[in-house]
């Protein structure tokens, strides 16, 4: 107490200055669920991608363990052959999490500029790019997506599955984005911009995306989860993720019979999957509240 | 009301038409129905490849190819497919009902849930019930379909062996015997077997739903006008389902109209698992032989649907909101 007053009153009293980033992250510091996942999501990807560096086992190895029950040499068990389910679920989660990033990274580089297009032009063209993202919403996109890779585009390479899935990701995420961009255009700061001589591009790449960046980041979360669904869902279809290569979805698809005999094969690669969806939802989550500066320490 | 459901449709009509368009180049386009026949070996005769060719329209551009099928579709003849003697448009036809008994029932049970839920967890906001549906909820949308489809398949299987009874029904649309079953006998078989894929399916429009029901009814709960009613006096029940309910189902409808072409998506995966012989079946056979005229019918029967939906939620905004009047 007598610390504090033998500080002036104005130092006391004062709200230490802090930046847009630093308010968001503390936000986001606060909600419990969403930096607990944070965490879990952390020790996945070092699982996928450490993992298979210290590990005994390839996920290409056969050893000479058939079917073996979870053990201490093989803490997720081995699969028919003596493949170790371990070494396999670090790959598959290597490749998935690789999909599920890079189809987040399309769709919303296409859909955020997509949506900033439409929503700042406004008329005749607004109404036609998004008579366009209507066109691709009818559309299921596991059917089209199926339709496309079953024909082995690309080679069945991870990419091209990246590539598919993204290819009908992004009209989501331009709906979002012209949603924020709409409100955003009619503001001061861009009459400001373009008093000053901006062009519509430099309007849209200096001020319109990076005011929208909170709600494009946070939909570009949610695109990681629903990507990695719509990989494991492509891959369940057999169109996805080929062998002798691996992906969460492939590893529950092909392991499906043995979910009575043999469960560990299929429930394993099936958590991780459920394990990366979940936090990265939370995280989501919690980065939507972290960018809304409506936000309080008090909920109501 | 007619009229603005006749004018919504008509503005449809282009947009599934370039949908179908893009469909059929797709499809077309990214693989050749006739590889398997020109790899064969020995190899077919080129007379063989030729007329096949001929017969599938293979030697026309994309326009001239899009045209003739499109022309078909409207007067009832959805072409030639891959597989000779396989009928399109019968196949279809057979297909859509068995689905669309699947989607219709699971979107129901996914909706009566999710509104229970969303209403209950708002009234009862950070209770254990809340809580504990948010949290189930989180989990259900992080589930592929595919895994809680088998892992309810494998409870199903292990209950009716350790029960020594059929209880769950786990595989196809109908029993062996469907066809020499008195009708109300039809009706169960048909009603057990839709037991499990249904609650598959829902599930996971259920967890999003009562999300978004959640989150609306939290909203009209706090707002003015909801005061205002209650110190006008109203009861609780009354306010609760007239002023607060009725405005808080906007927002659902619009996500359940957004979401049917992901429950056909899901749909696919589910019967799959469970061995249905409907539009999934009909979806992988065309895919895998690249049947450009049946897969483009199969996605202009989805995209007619989800416009369907769309009309229909429309609608049924001037019915919940009375400011919103389709003259």
């Amino acid at each position: 107490m007598s610390d504090t007053a033998a500080r002036p009153v104005a130092e006391t009293f004062a709200v230490r200055e802090r930046t847009q980033t630093q308010l968001v992250v503390r936000r986001f510091l606060r909600h419990r669920a969403a930096v607990t996942s944070l965490a879990i999501f952390v020790v996945v990807v070092l699982f996928a991608y450490v993992g298979p560096l210290l590990w005994k086992y390839d996920y290409t190895d056969i050893t000479d363990d058939l079917s073996q029950s979870p053990s201490f040499g093989h803490p997720f068990g081995t699969d028919l052959i003596g493949h170790d389910t371990m070494a396999q679920v670090m790959r598959g989660t290597q490749q998935s999490l690789k999909i599920a990033l890079a189809i987040a990274l399309i769709g919303t580089v296409l859909g955020a500029l997509w949506g900033a297009i439409a929503g700042l032009y406004r008329g005749k063209l607004d109404f036609l790019m998004m008579r366009i993202v209507d066109i691709v919403l009818t559309l299921p996109t596991i059917a089209v997506a199926a339709a496309v890779a079953a024909q082995g585009v690309g080679g069945s390479q991870w990419w091209s599955i990246a590539v598919i899935l993204g290819a009908l990701t992004w009209p989501y995420v331009s709906r979002v984005v012209r949603g924020v961009v709409l409100s955003l255009r009619e503001q001061e700061f861009v009459e400001a911009a373009r008093a000053l001589g901006a062009g519509n591009a430099r309007i849209i790449l200096r001020h319109l995306l990076p005011n929208a960046l909170g709600s494009i980041i946070v939909v570009a979360t949610l695109t990681i989860a629903t990507g990695i669904l719509g990989e494991a869902a492509l891959s369940f279809l057999g169109v996805g993720v080929q062998a002798p290569d691996t992906s969460l979805g492939l590893l529950v698809s092909l392991n499906r019979d043995a979910v009575n005999t043999r469960p560990w094969l299929f429930y394993f690669p099936g958590l991780f999957i459920i394990f990366i969806a979940l936090t990265i939802n939370f995280i989501g989550d919690g980065l939507r509240d972290a960018f809304d500066p409506k936000q309080t320490r008090v909920r109501q | 009301m007619f009229a603005y459901v006749v004018r919504r449709l008509a503005a449809a009509i282009p947009v599934l038409i370039v949908a179908s368009f893009l469909a059929y180049a797709l499809v077309a386009l990214s693989g050749d129905p006739l590889e398997p026949l020109k790899l064969r070996n020995p190899p077919a005769p080129p007379r063989t490849i030729e007329l096949e060719t001929q017969r599938l329209g293979l030697d026309h551009n994309i326009f001239v190819r899009y045209w003739d099928w499109l022309w078909g579709v409207l007067h009832g003849d959805f072409g030639q497919s891959v597989q000779s003697n396989y009928d399109i448009g019968a196949n279809l036809g057979r297909s859509a009902t068995v689905t669309l008994r699947l989607v219709l029932v699971a979107m129901l049970l996914a909706l009566v849930l999710a509104i229970l839920t969303g209403v209950l967890s708002a009234v009862r906001q950070y209770s254990r019930f809340d809580y504990a549906t948010t949290f189930a909820g989180f989990v259900f949308l992080a589930m592929p379909s595919f895994w809680i489809a088998i892992v309810l398949k494998d409870l199903a299987v292990r209950y009716n062996r350790a029960s020594g009874t059929t209880v769950f029904y786990t595989i196809g649309e109908t029993s062996q015997n469907y066809e020499s079953m008195s009708a109300f006998g039809k009706f169960g078989d048909v009603v057990g077997h839709l037991v499990l894929p249904t609650i598959a399916l829902a599930l996971i429009s259920y967890a999003a739903w009562s999300r978004y029901q959640r989150a609306a009814m939290l909203e009209v709960l706090n707002s003015d006008y909801v005061r205002l009613a209650r110190a006008k006096g109203l009861t609780w029940r009354k306010v609760l389902v007239r002023h607060v309910l009725r405005t808080a189902l906007i927002p659902l409808v619009t996500v359940t109209a957004l979401d049917i072409a992901g429950i056909l998506g899901g749909a696919v995966i589910t019967e799959t698992v469970f061995n249905w012989n409907g539009l999934g079946r009909m979806l992988l056979n065309g895919v895998a032989r690249a049947d450009t005229n049946a897969v483009a019918a199969w996605l202009l029967l989805a995209g007619l649907v989800v416009i369907a939906f769309n009309v229909i939620a429309d609608s049924l905004y001037a019915v919940l909101d009375p400011r919103i009047r389709h003259e």
